[in-house]
């Protein structure tokens, strides 16, 4: 009994110990900035996120410039980043090099992690359990995607509340929904940030707009393909409404996206934004989502008016791009699973004993192709 | 979706199906069962939930083939303190994991680990500390989980929350699977550290069958016995 007292206290200390040196909310709402500032080198202002950001983080900004992080300073909220390169983004493509694309869309499936995420300004408040305005902003874009020929689907489940398990709960809402609905093309969880809204505000065809960011997770074997993917709308984006999507972020956390190579994390303006120009922006995001992923002709317009500028170009569709995604992602999980196989075999056994059955092992198991039963037979 | 990708999809799959089948192995299961087990969890995963009311559903795969495997493996369990240590791993593992939901940072970037794998390693601390089994761990891991979820059900009918608990939900990649599977991992390289730094096992005099220590090579020995001469050969040291 004694023993088991004792047990209980010491799991008890290590929640304590563990839980609460972690404890910081992701969406700040206080006067005070309650947000992360990501600078470089000479102290220029880059972006900010209500977010927090960790050391070898990446970020796209909107100049494709390409930025990790050296080092943060957690008690100010300041991450600084250096300058690792220019991103090229994906080119036009020649004519008709969309064509078979247009005949075989997949299915685009859509949810929300954090469905109570609301717009002040339309909702009232930043936050509604179970019924967020953001949910409306994700049927805006459902219902903009079906307009261009593309079955999308939009699961309104909630996984309230907002706390460390919601993704856990939207990892089922996800599969379920690439179960329902395959072939599926992309999995697309729709957020909004929680910084000033200066930051996310634009304006396309004359019109109040909100800028869209994208965020991908580092820590799963699909990172460069959907990186390819943000990449890739990216430049349509800068094609047709340059400045709608405003940057690239790449974080720690995996938000569920080792479930696809094609998964990614919109955040779709912010909480001091309204609703009505989340929704508007859908119209927008829709088409440049539809061009990147089965082609199209990316016209590109005027800010102000709205009108085309007569710049045309024809653009690819993301599978026909030359990409290394899988390779890249295919060479991931293999280092994980020998670094792990090695590394457990090195705990277990120790170096000299490990060696010894490795190589005992592989002799048996090679041993045809080495000659091995040609000898014992002499 | 282009060839490369697809490959890495089922690459993906294999490593967790293959990964799982290994780690199955090592609990009192041969390989063809671990296999079979894997591959419910797997065909389970493809059946539509079953519906256990207004908010709670259940998957196959997910949660109904783990919690066979739990139940077979608390059967199974060698001692009536093995049982109930995996009890108190459970109970603790599964209060561990609610407060973590609760108190963890809302978004994985700012976890030292994911959320997907914290709740396994969590389990995994929890049901070291009590049963240093991988069977315990295996337990406390995925029933750590489903009661976690439970209580999380429990809270929202309280507190009105329209949110429905869909327990394994994601089939095979779902929490409580993956968080079964950490746990045992996390048992045994504690495990096997643990054993290397005090110069082997403990039960070195015992004979290993089917997956767990029984008696003394060649005679039959009751564990005062076995404790008896660990103590003298102490003293000897």
């Amino acid at each position: 009994m004694r023993k088991t007292v004792n047990r209980i206290l010491a799991a008890g200390i290590l929640l304590f110990v563990l839980l609460p040196g972690t404890a910081i909310a992701d969406d700040w709402y206080e006067p005070d900035p309650g947000y992360f500032t990501l600078v470089d080198e000479q102290g220029k202002e880059l972006t900010v996120m209500a977010r927090e950001i960790f050391k070898d983080d990446e970020y796209i900004s909107g100049d494709n410039k390409h930025y990790k992080v050296v080092r943060v300073d957690k008690a100010k909220r300041y991450a600084y980043a250096k300058l690792v390169g220019e991103i090229t983004l994906p080119a036009a493509a020649g004519d008709g090099a969309y064509a078979a694309a247009q005949q075989q869309k997949g299915n685009i499936v859509l949810y929300a992690t954090h469905n109570d995420e609301s717009y002040v300004p339309s909702d009232g408040k930043e936050s509604i359990k179970g019924k967020g305005g953001i949910l409306d902003v994700a049927e805006s874009f459902r219902a903009n995607l079906e307009k261009k020929g593309i079955k999308a689907f939009l699961d309104k489940t909630s996984h309230d509340p907002h706390d460390a398990g919601s993704y856990r709960r939207s990892r089922q809402t996800a599969v379920k929904l690439i179960k329902a609905n395959m072939p599926v093309a992309a999995a697309f969880d729709i957020h909004r940030d929680a910084v000033p809204k200066s930051h996310y505000v634009t304006e396309v065809d004359g019109q109040d707009m909100v800028k869209v960011r994208i965020v991908i997770g580092r820590r799963n074997q699909n990172r460069q393909a959907n990186q390819e993917l943000a990449q890739k709308i990216k430049s349509v984006a800068d094609k047709t409404y340059p400045g709608l999507i405003k940057d690239i972020f790449i974080g720690r956390g995996s938000y569920n996206q080792e479930l696809s190579p094609r998964a990614l994390l919109f955040e779709i303006g912010t909480h001091e934004n309204t609703k009505e120009a989340a929704q508007k922006t859908t119209a927008y995001l829709a088409d440049i989502v539809s061009k990147a992923m089965f082609g199209g002709t990316a016209e590109r317009q005027s800010r102000k008016t709205g009108e085309s500028t007569g710049d045309k170009s024809r653009i690819k569709p993301i599978d026909q791009e030359k990409t290394s995604g899988g390779g890249r992602g295919l060479l991931w999980l293999l280092i994980v699973l020998v670094v792990g196989g090695i590394g457990f075999l090195f705990v277990s056994m120790g170096g000299r004993e490990m060696f010894s059955k490795v190589s005992k092992s592989a002799r048996q198991e090679f041993s045809s192709f080495l000659g091995r039963n040609k000898r014992n037979k002499r | 979706m282009p060839l490369g990708l697809t490959l890495l999809v089922v690459a993906s799959i294999l490593v967790l199906f293959g990964v799982g089948q290994r780690l199955l192995d090592r609990m009192r299961l041969n390989d063809k069962t671990a296999l079979l087990f894997m591959a419910a969890i797997f065909i389970g995963s493809l059946v539509p939930d079953i519906s256990l009311g207004r908010y709670f559903s259940i998957n196959l795969g997910g949660a109904v083939v783990p919690l066979v495997l739990v139940v077979y493996l608390y059967v199974k369990a060698g001692t009536r303190e093995e049982k109930s240590r995996s009890v108190w791993a459970t109970l603790l593992s599964g209060a561990a994991i609610y407060l973590a939901g609760r108190l963890l940072p809302h978004e994985p970037e700012t976890m030292f680990i994911d959320p997907n794998y914290v709740y396994g390693i969590l389990a995994g601390i929890i049901a070291y500390l009590f049963g240093r089994s991988r069977r315990a761990s295996f337990i406390a891991g995925v029933a750590g989980v489903l009661l976690a979820d439970i209580a999380q059900g429990i809270e929202n009918t309280i507190r009105n929350i329209p949110a429905p608990i869909r327990l394994g939900g994601a089939g095979a990649v779902d929490t409580v699977v993956i968080s079964g599977f950490l746990a045992v991992i996390l048992a045994e390289l504690v495990g096997e550290l643990r054993e290397r730094l005090q110069g082997g096992t403990r039960k070195k005099h015992m004979q290993f069958e089917n997956a767990e220590f029984t008696s003394a090579i060649g005679a039959d020995e009751n564990d005062n016995e076995a404790k008896e001469r660990d103590n003298n050969e102490k003293d000897r040291q």
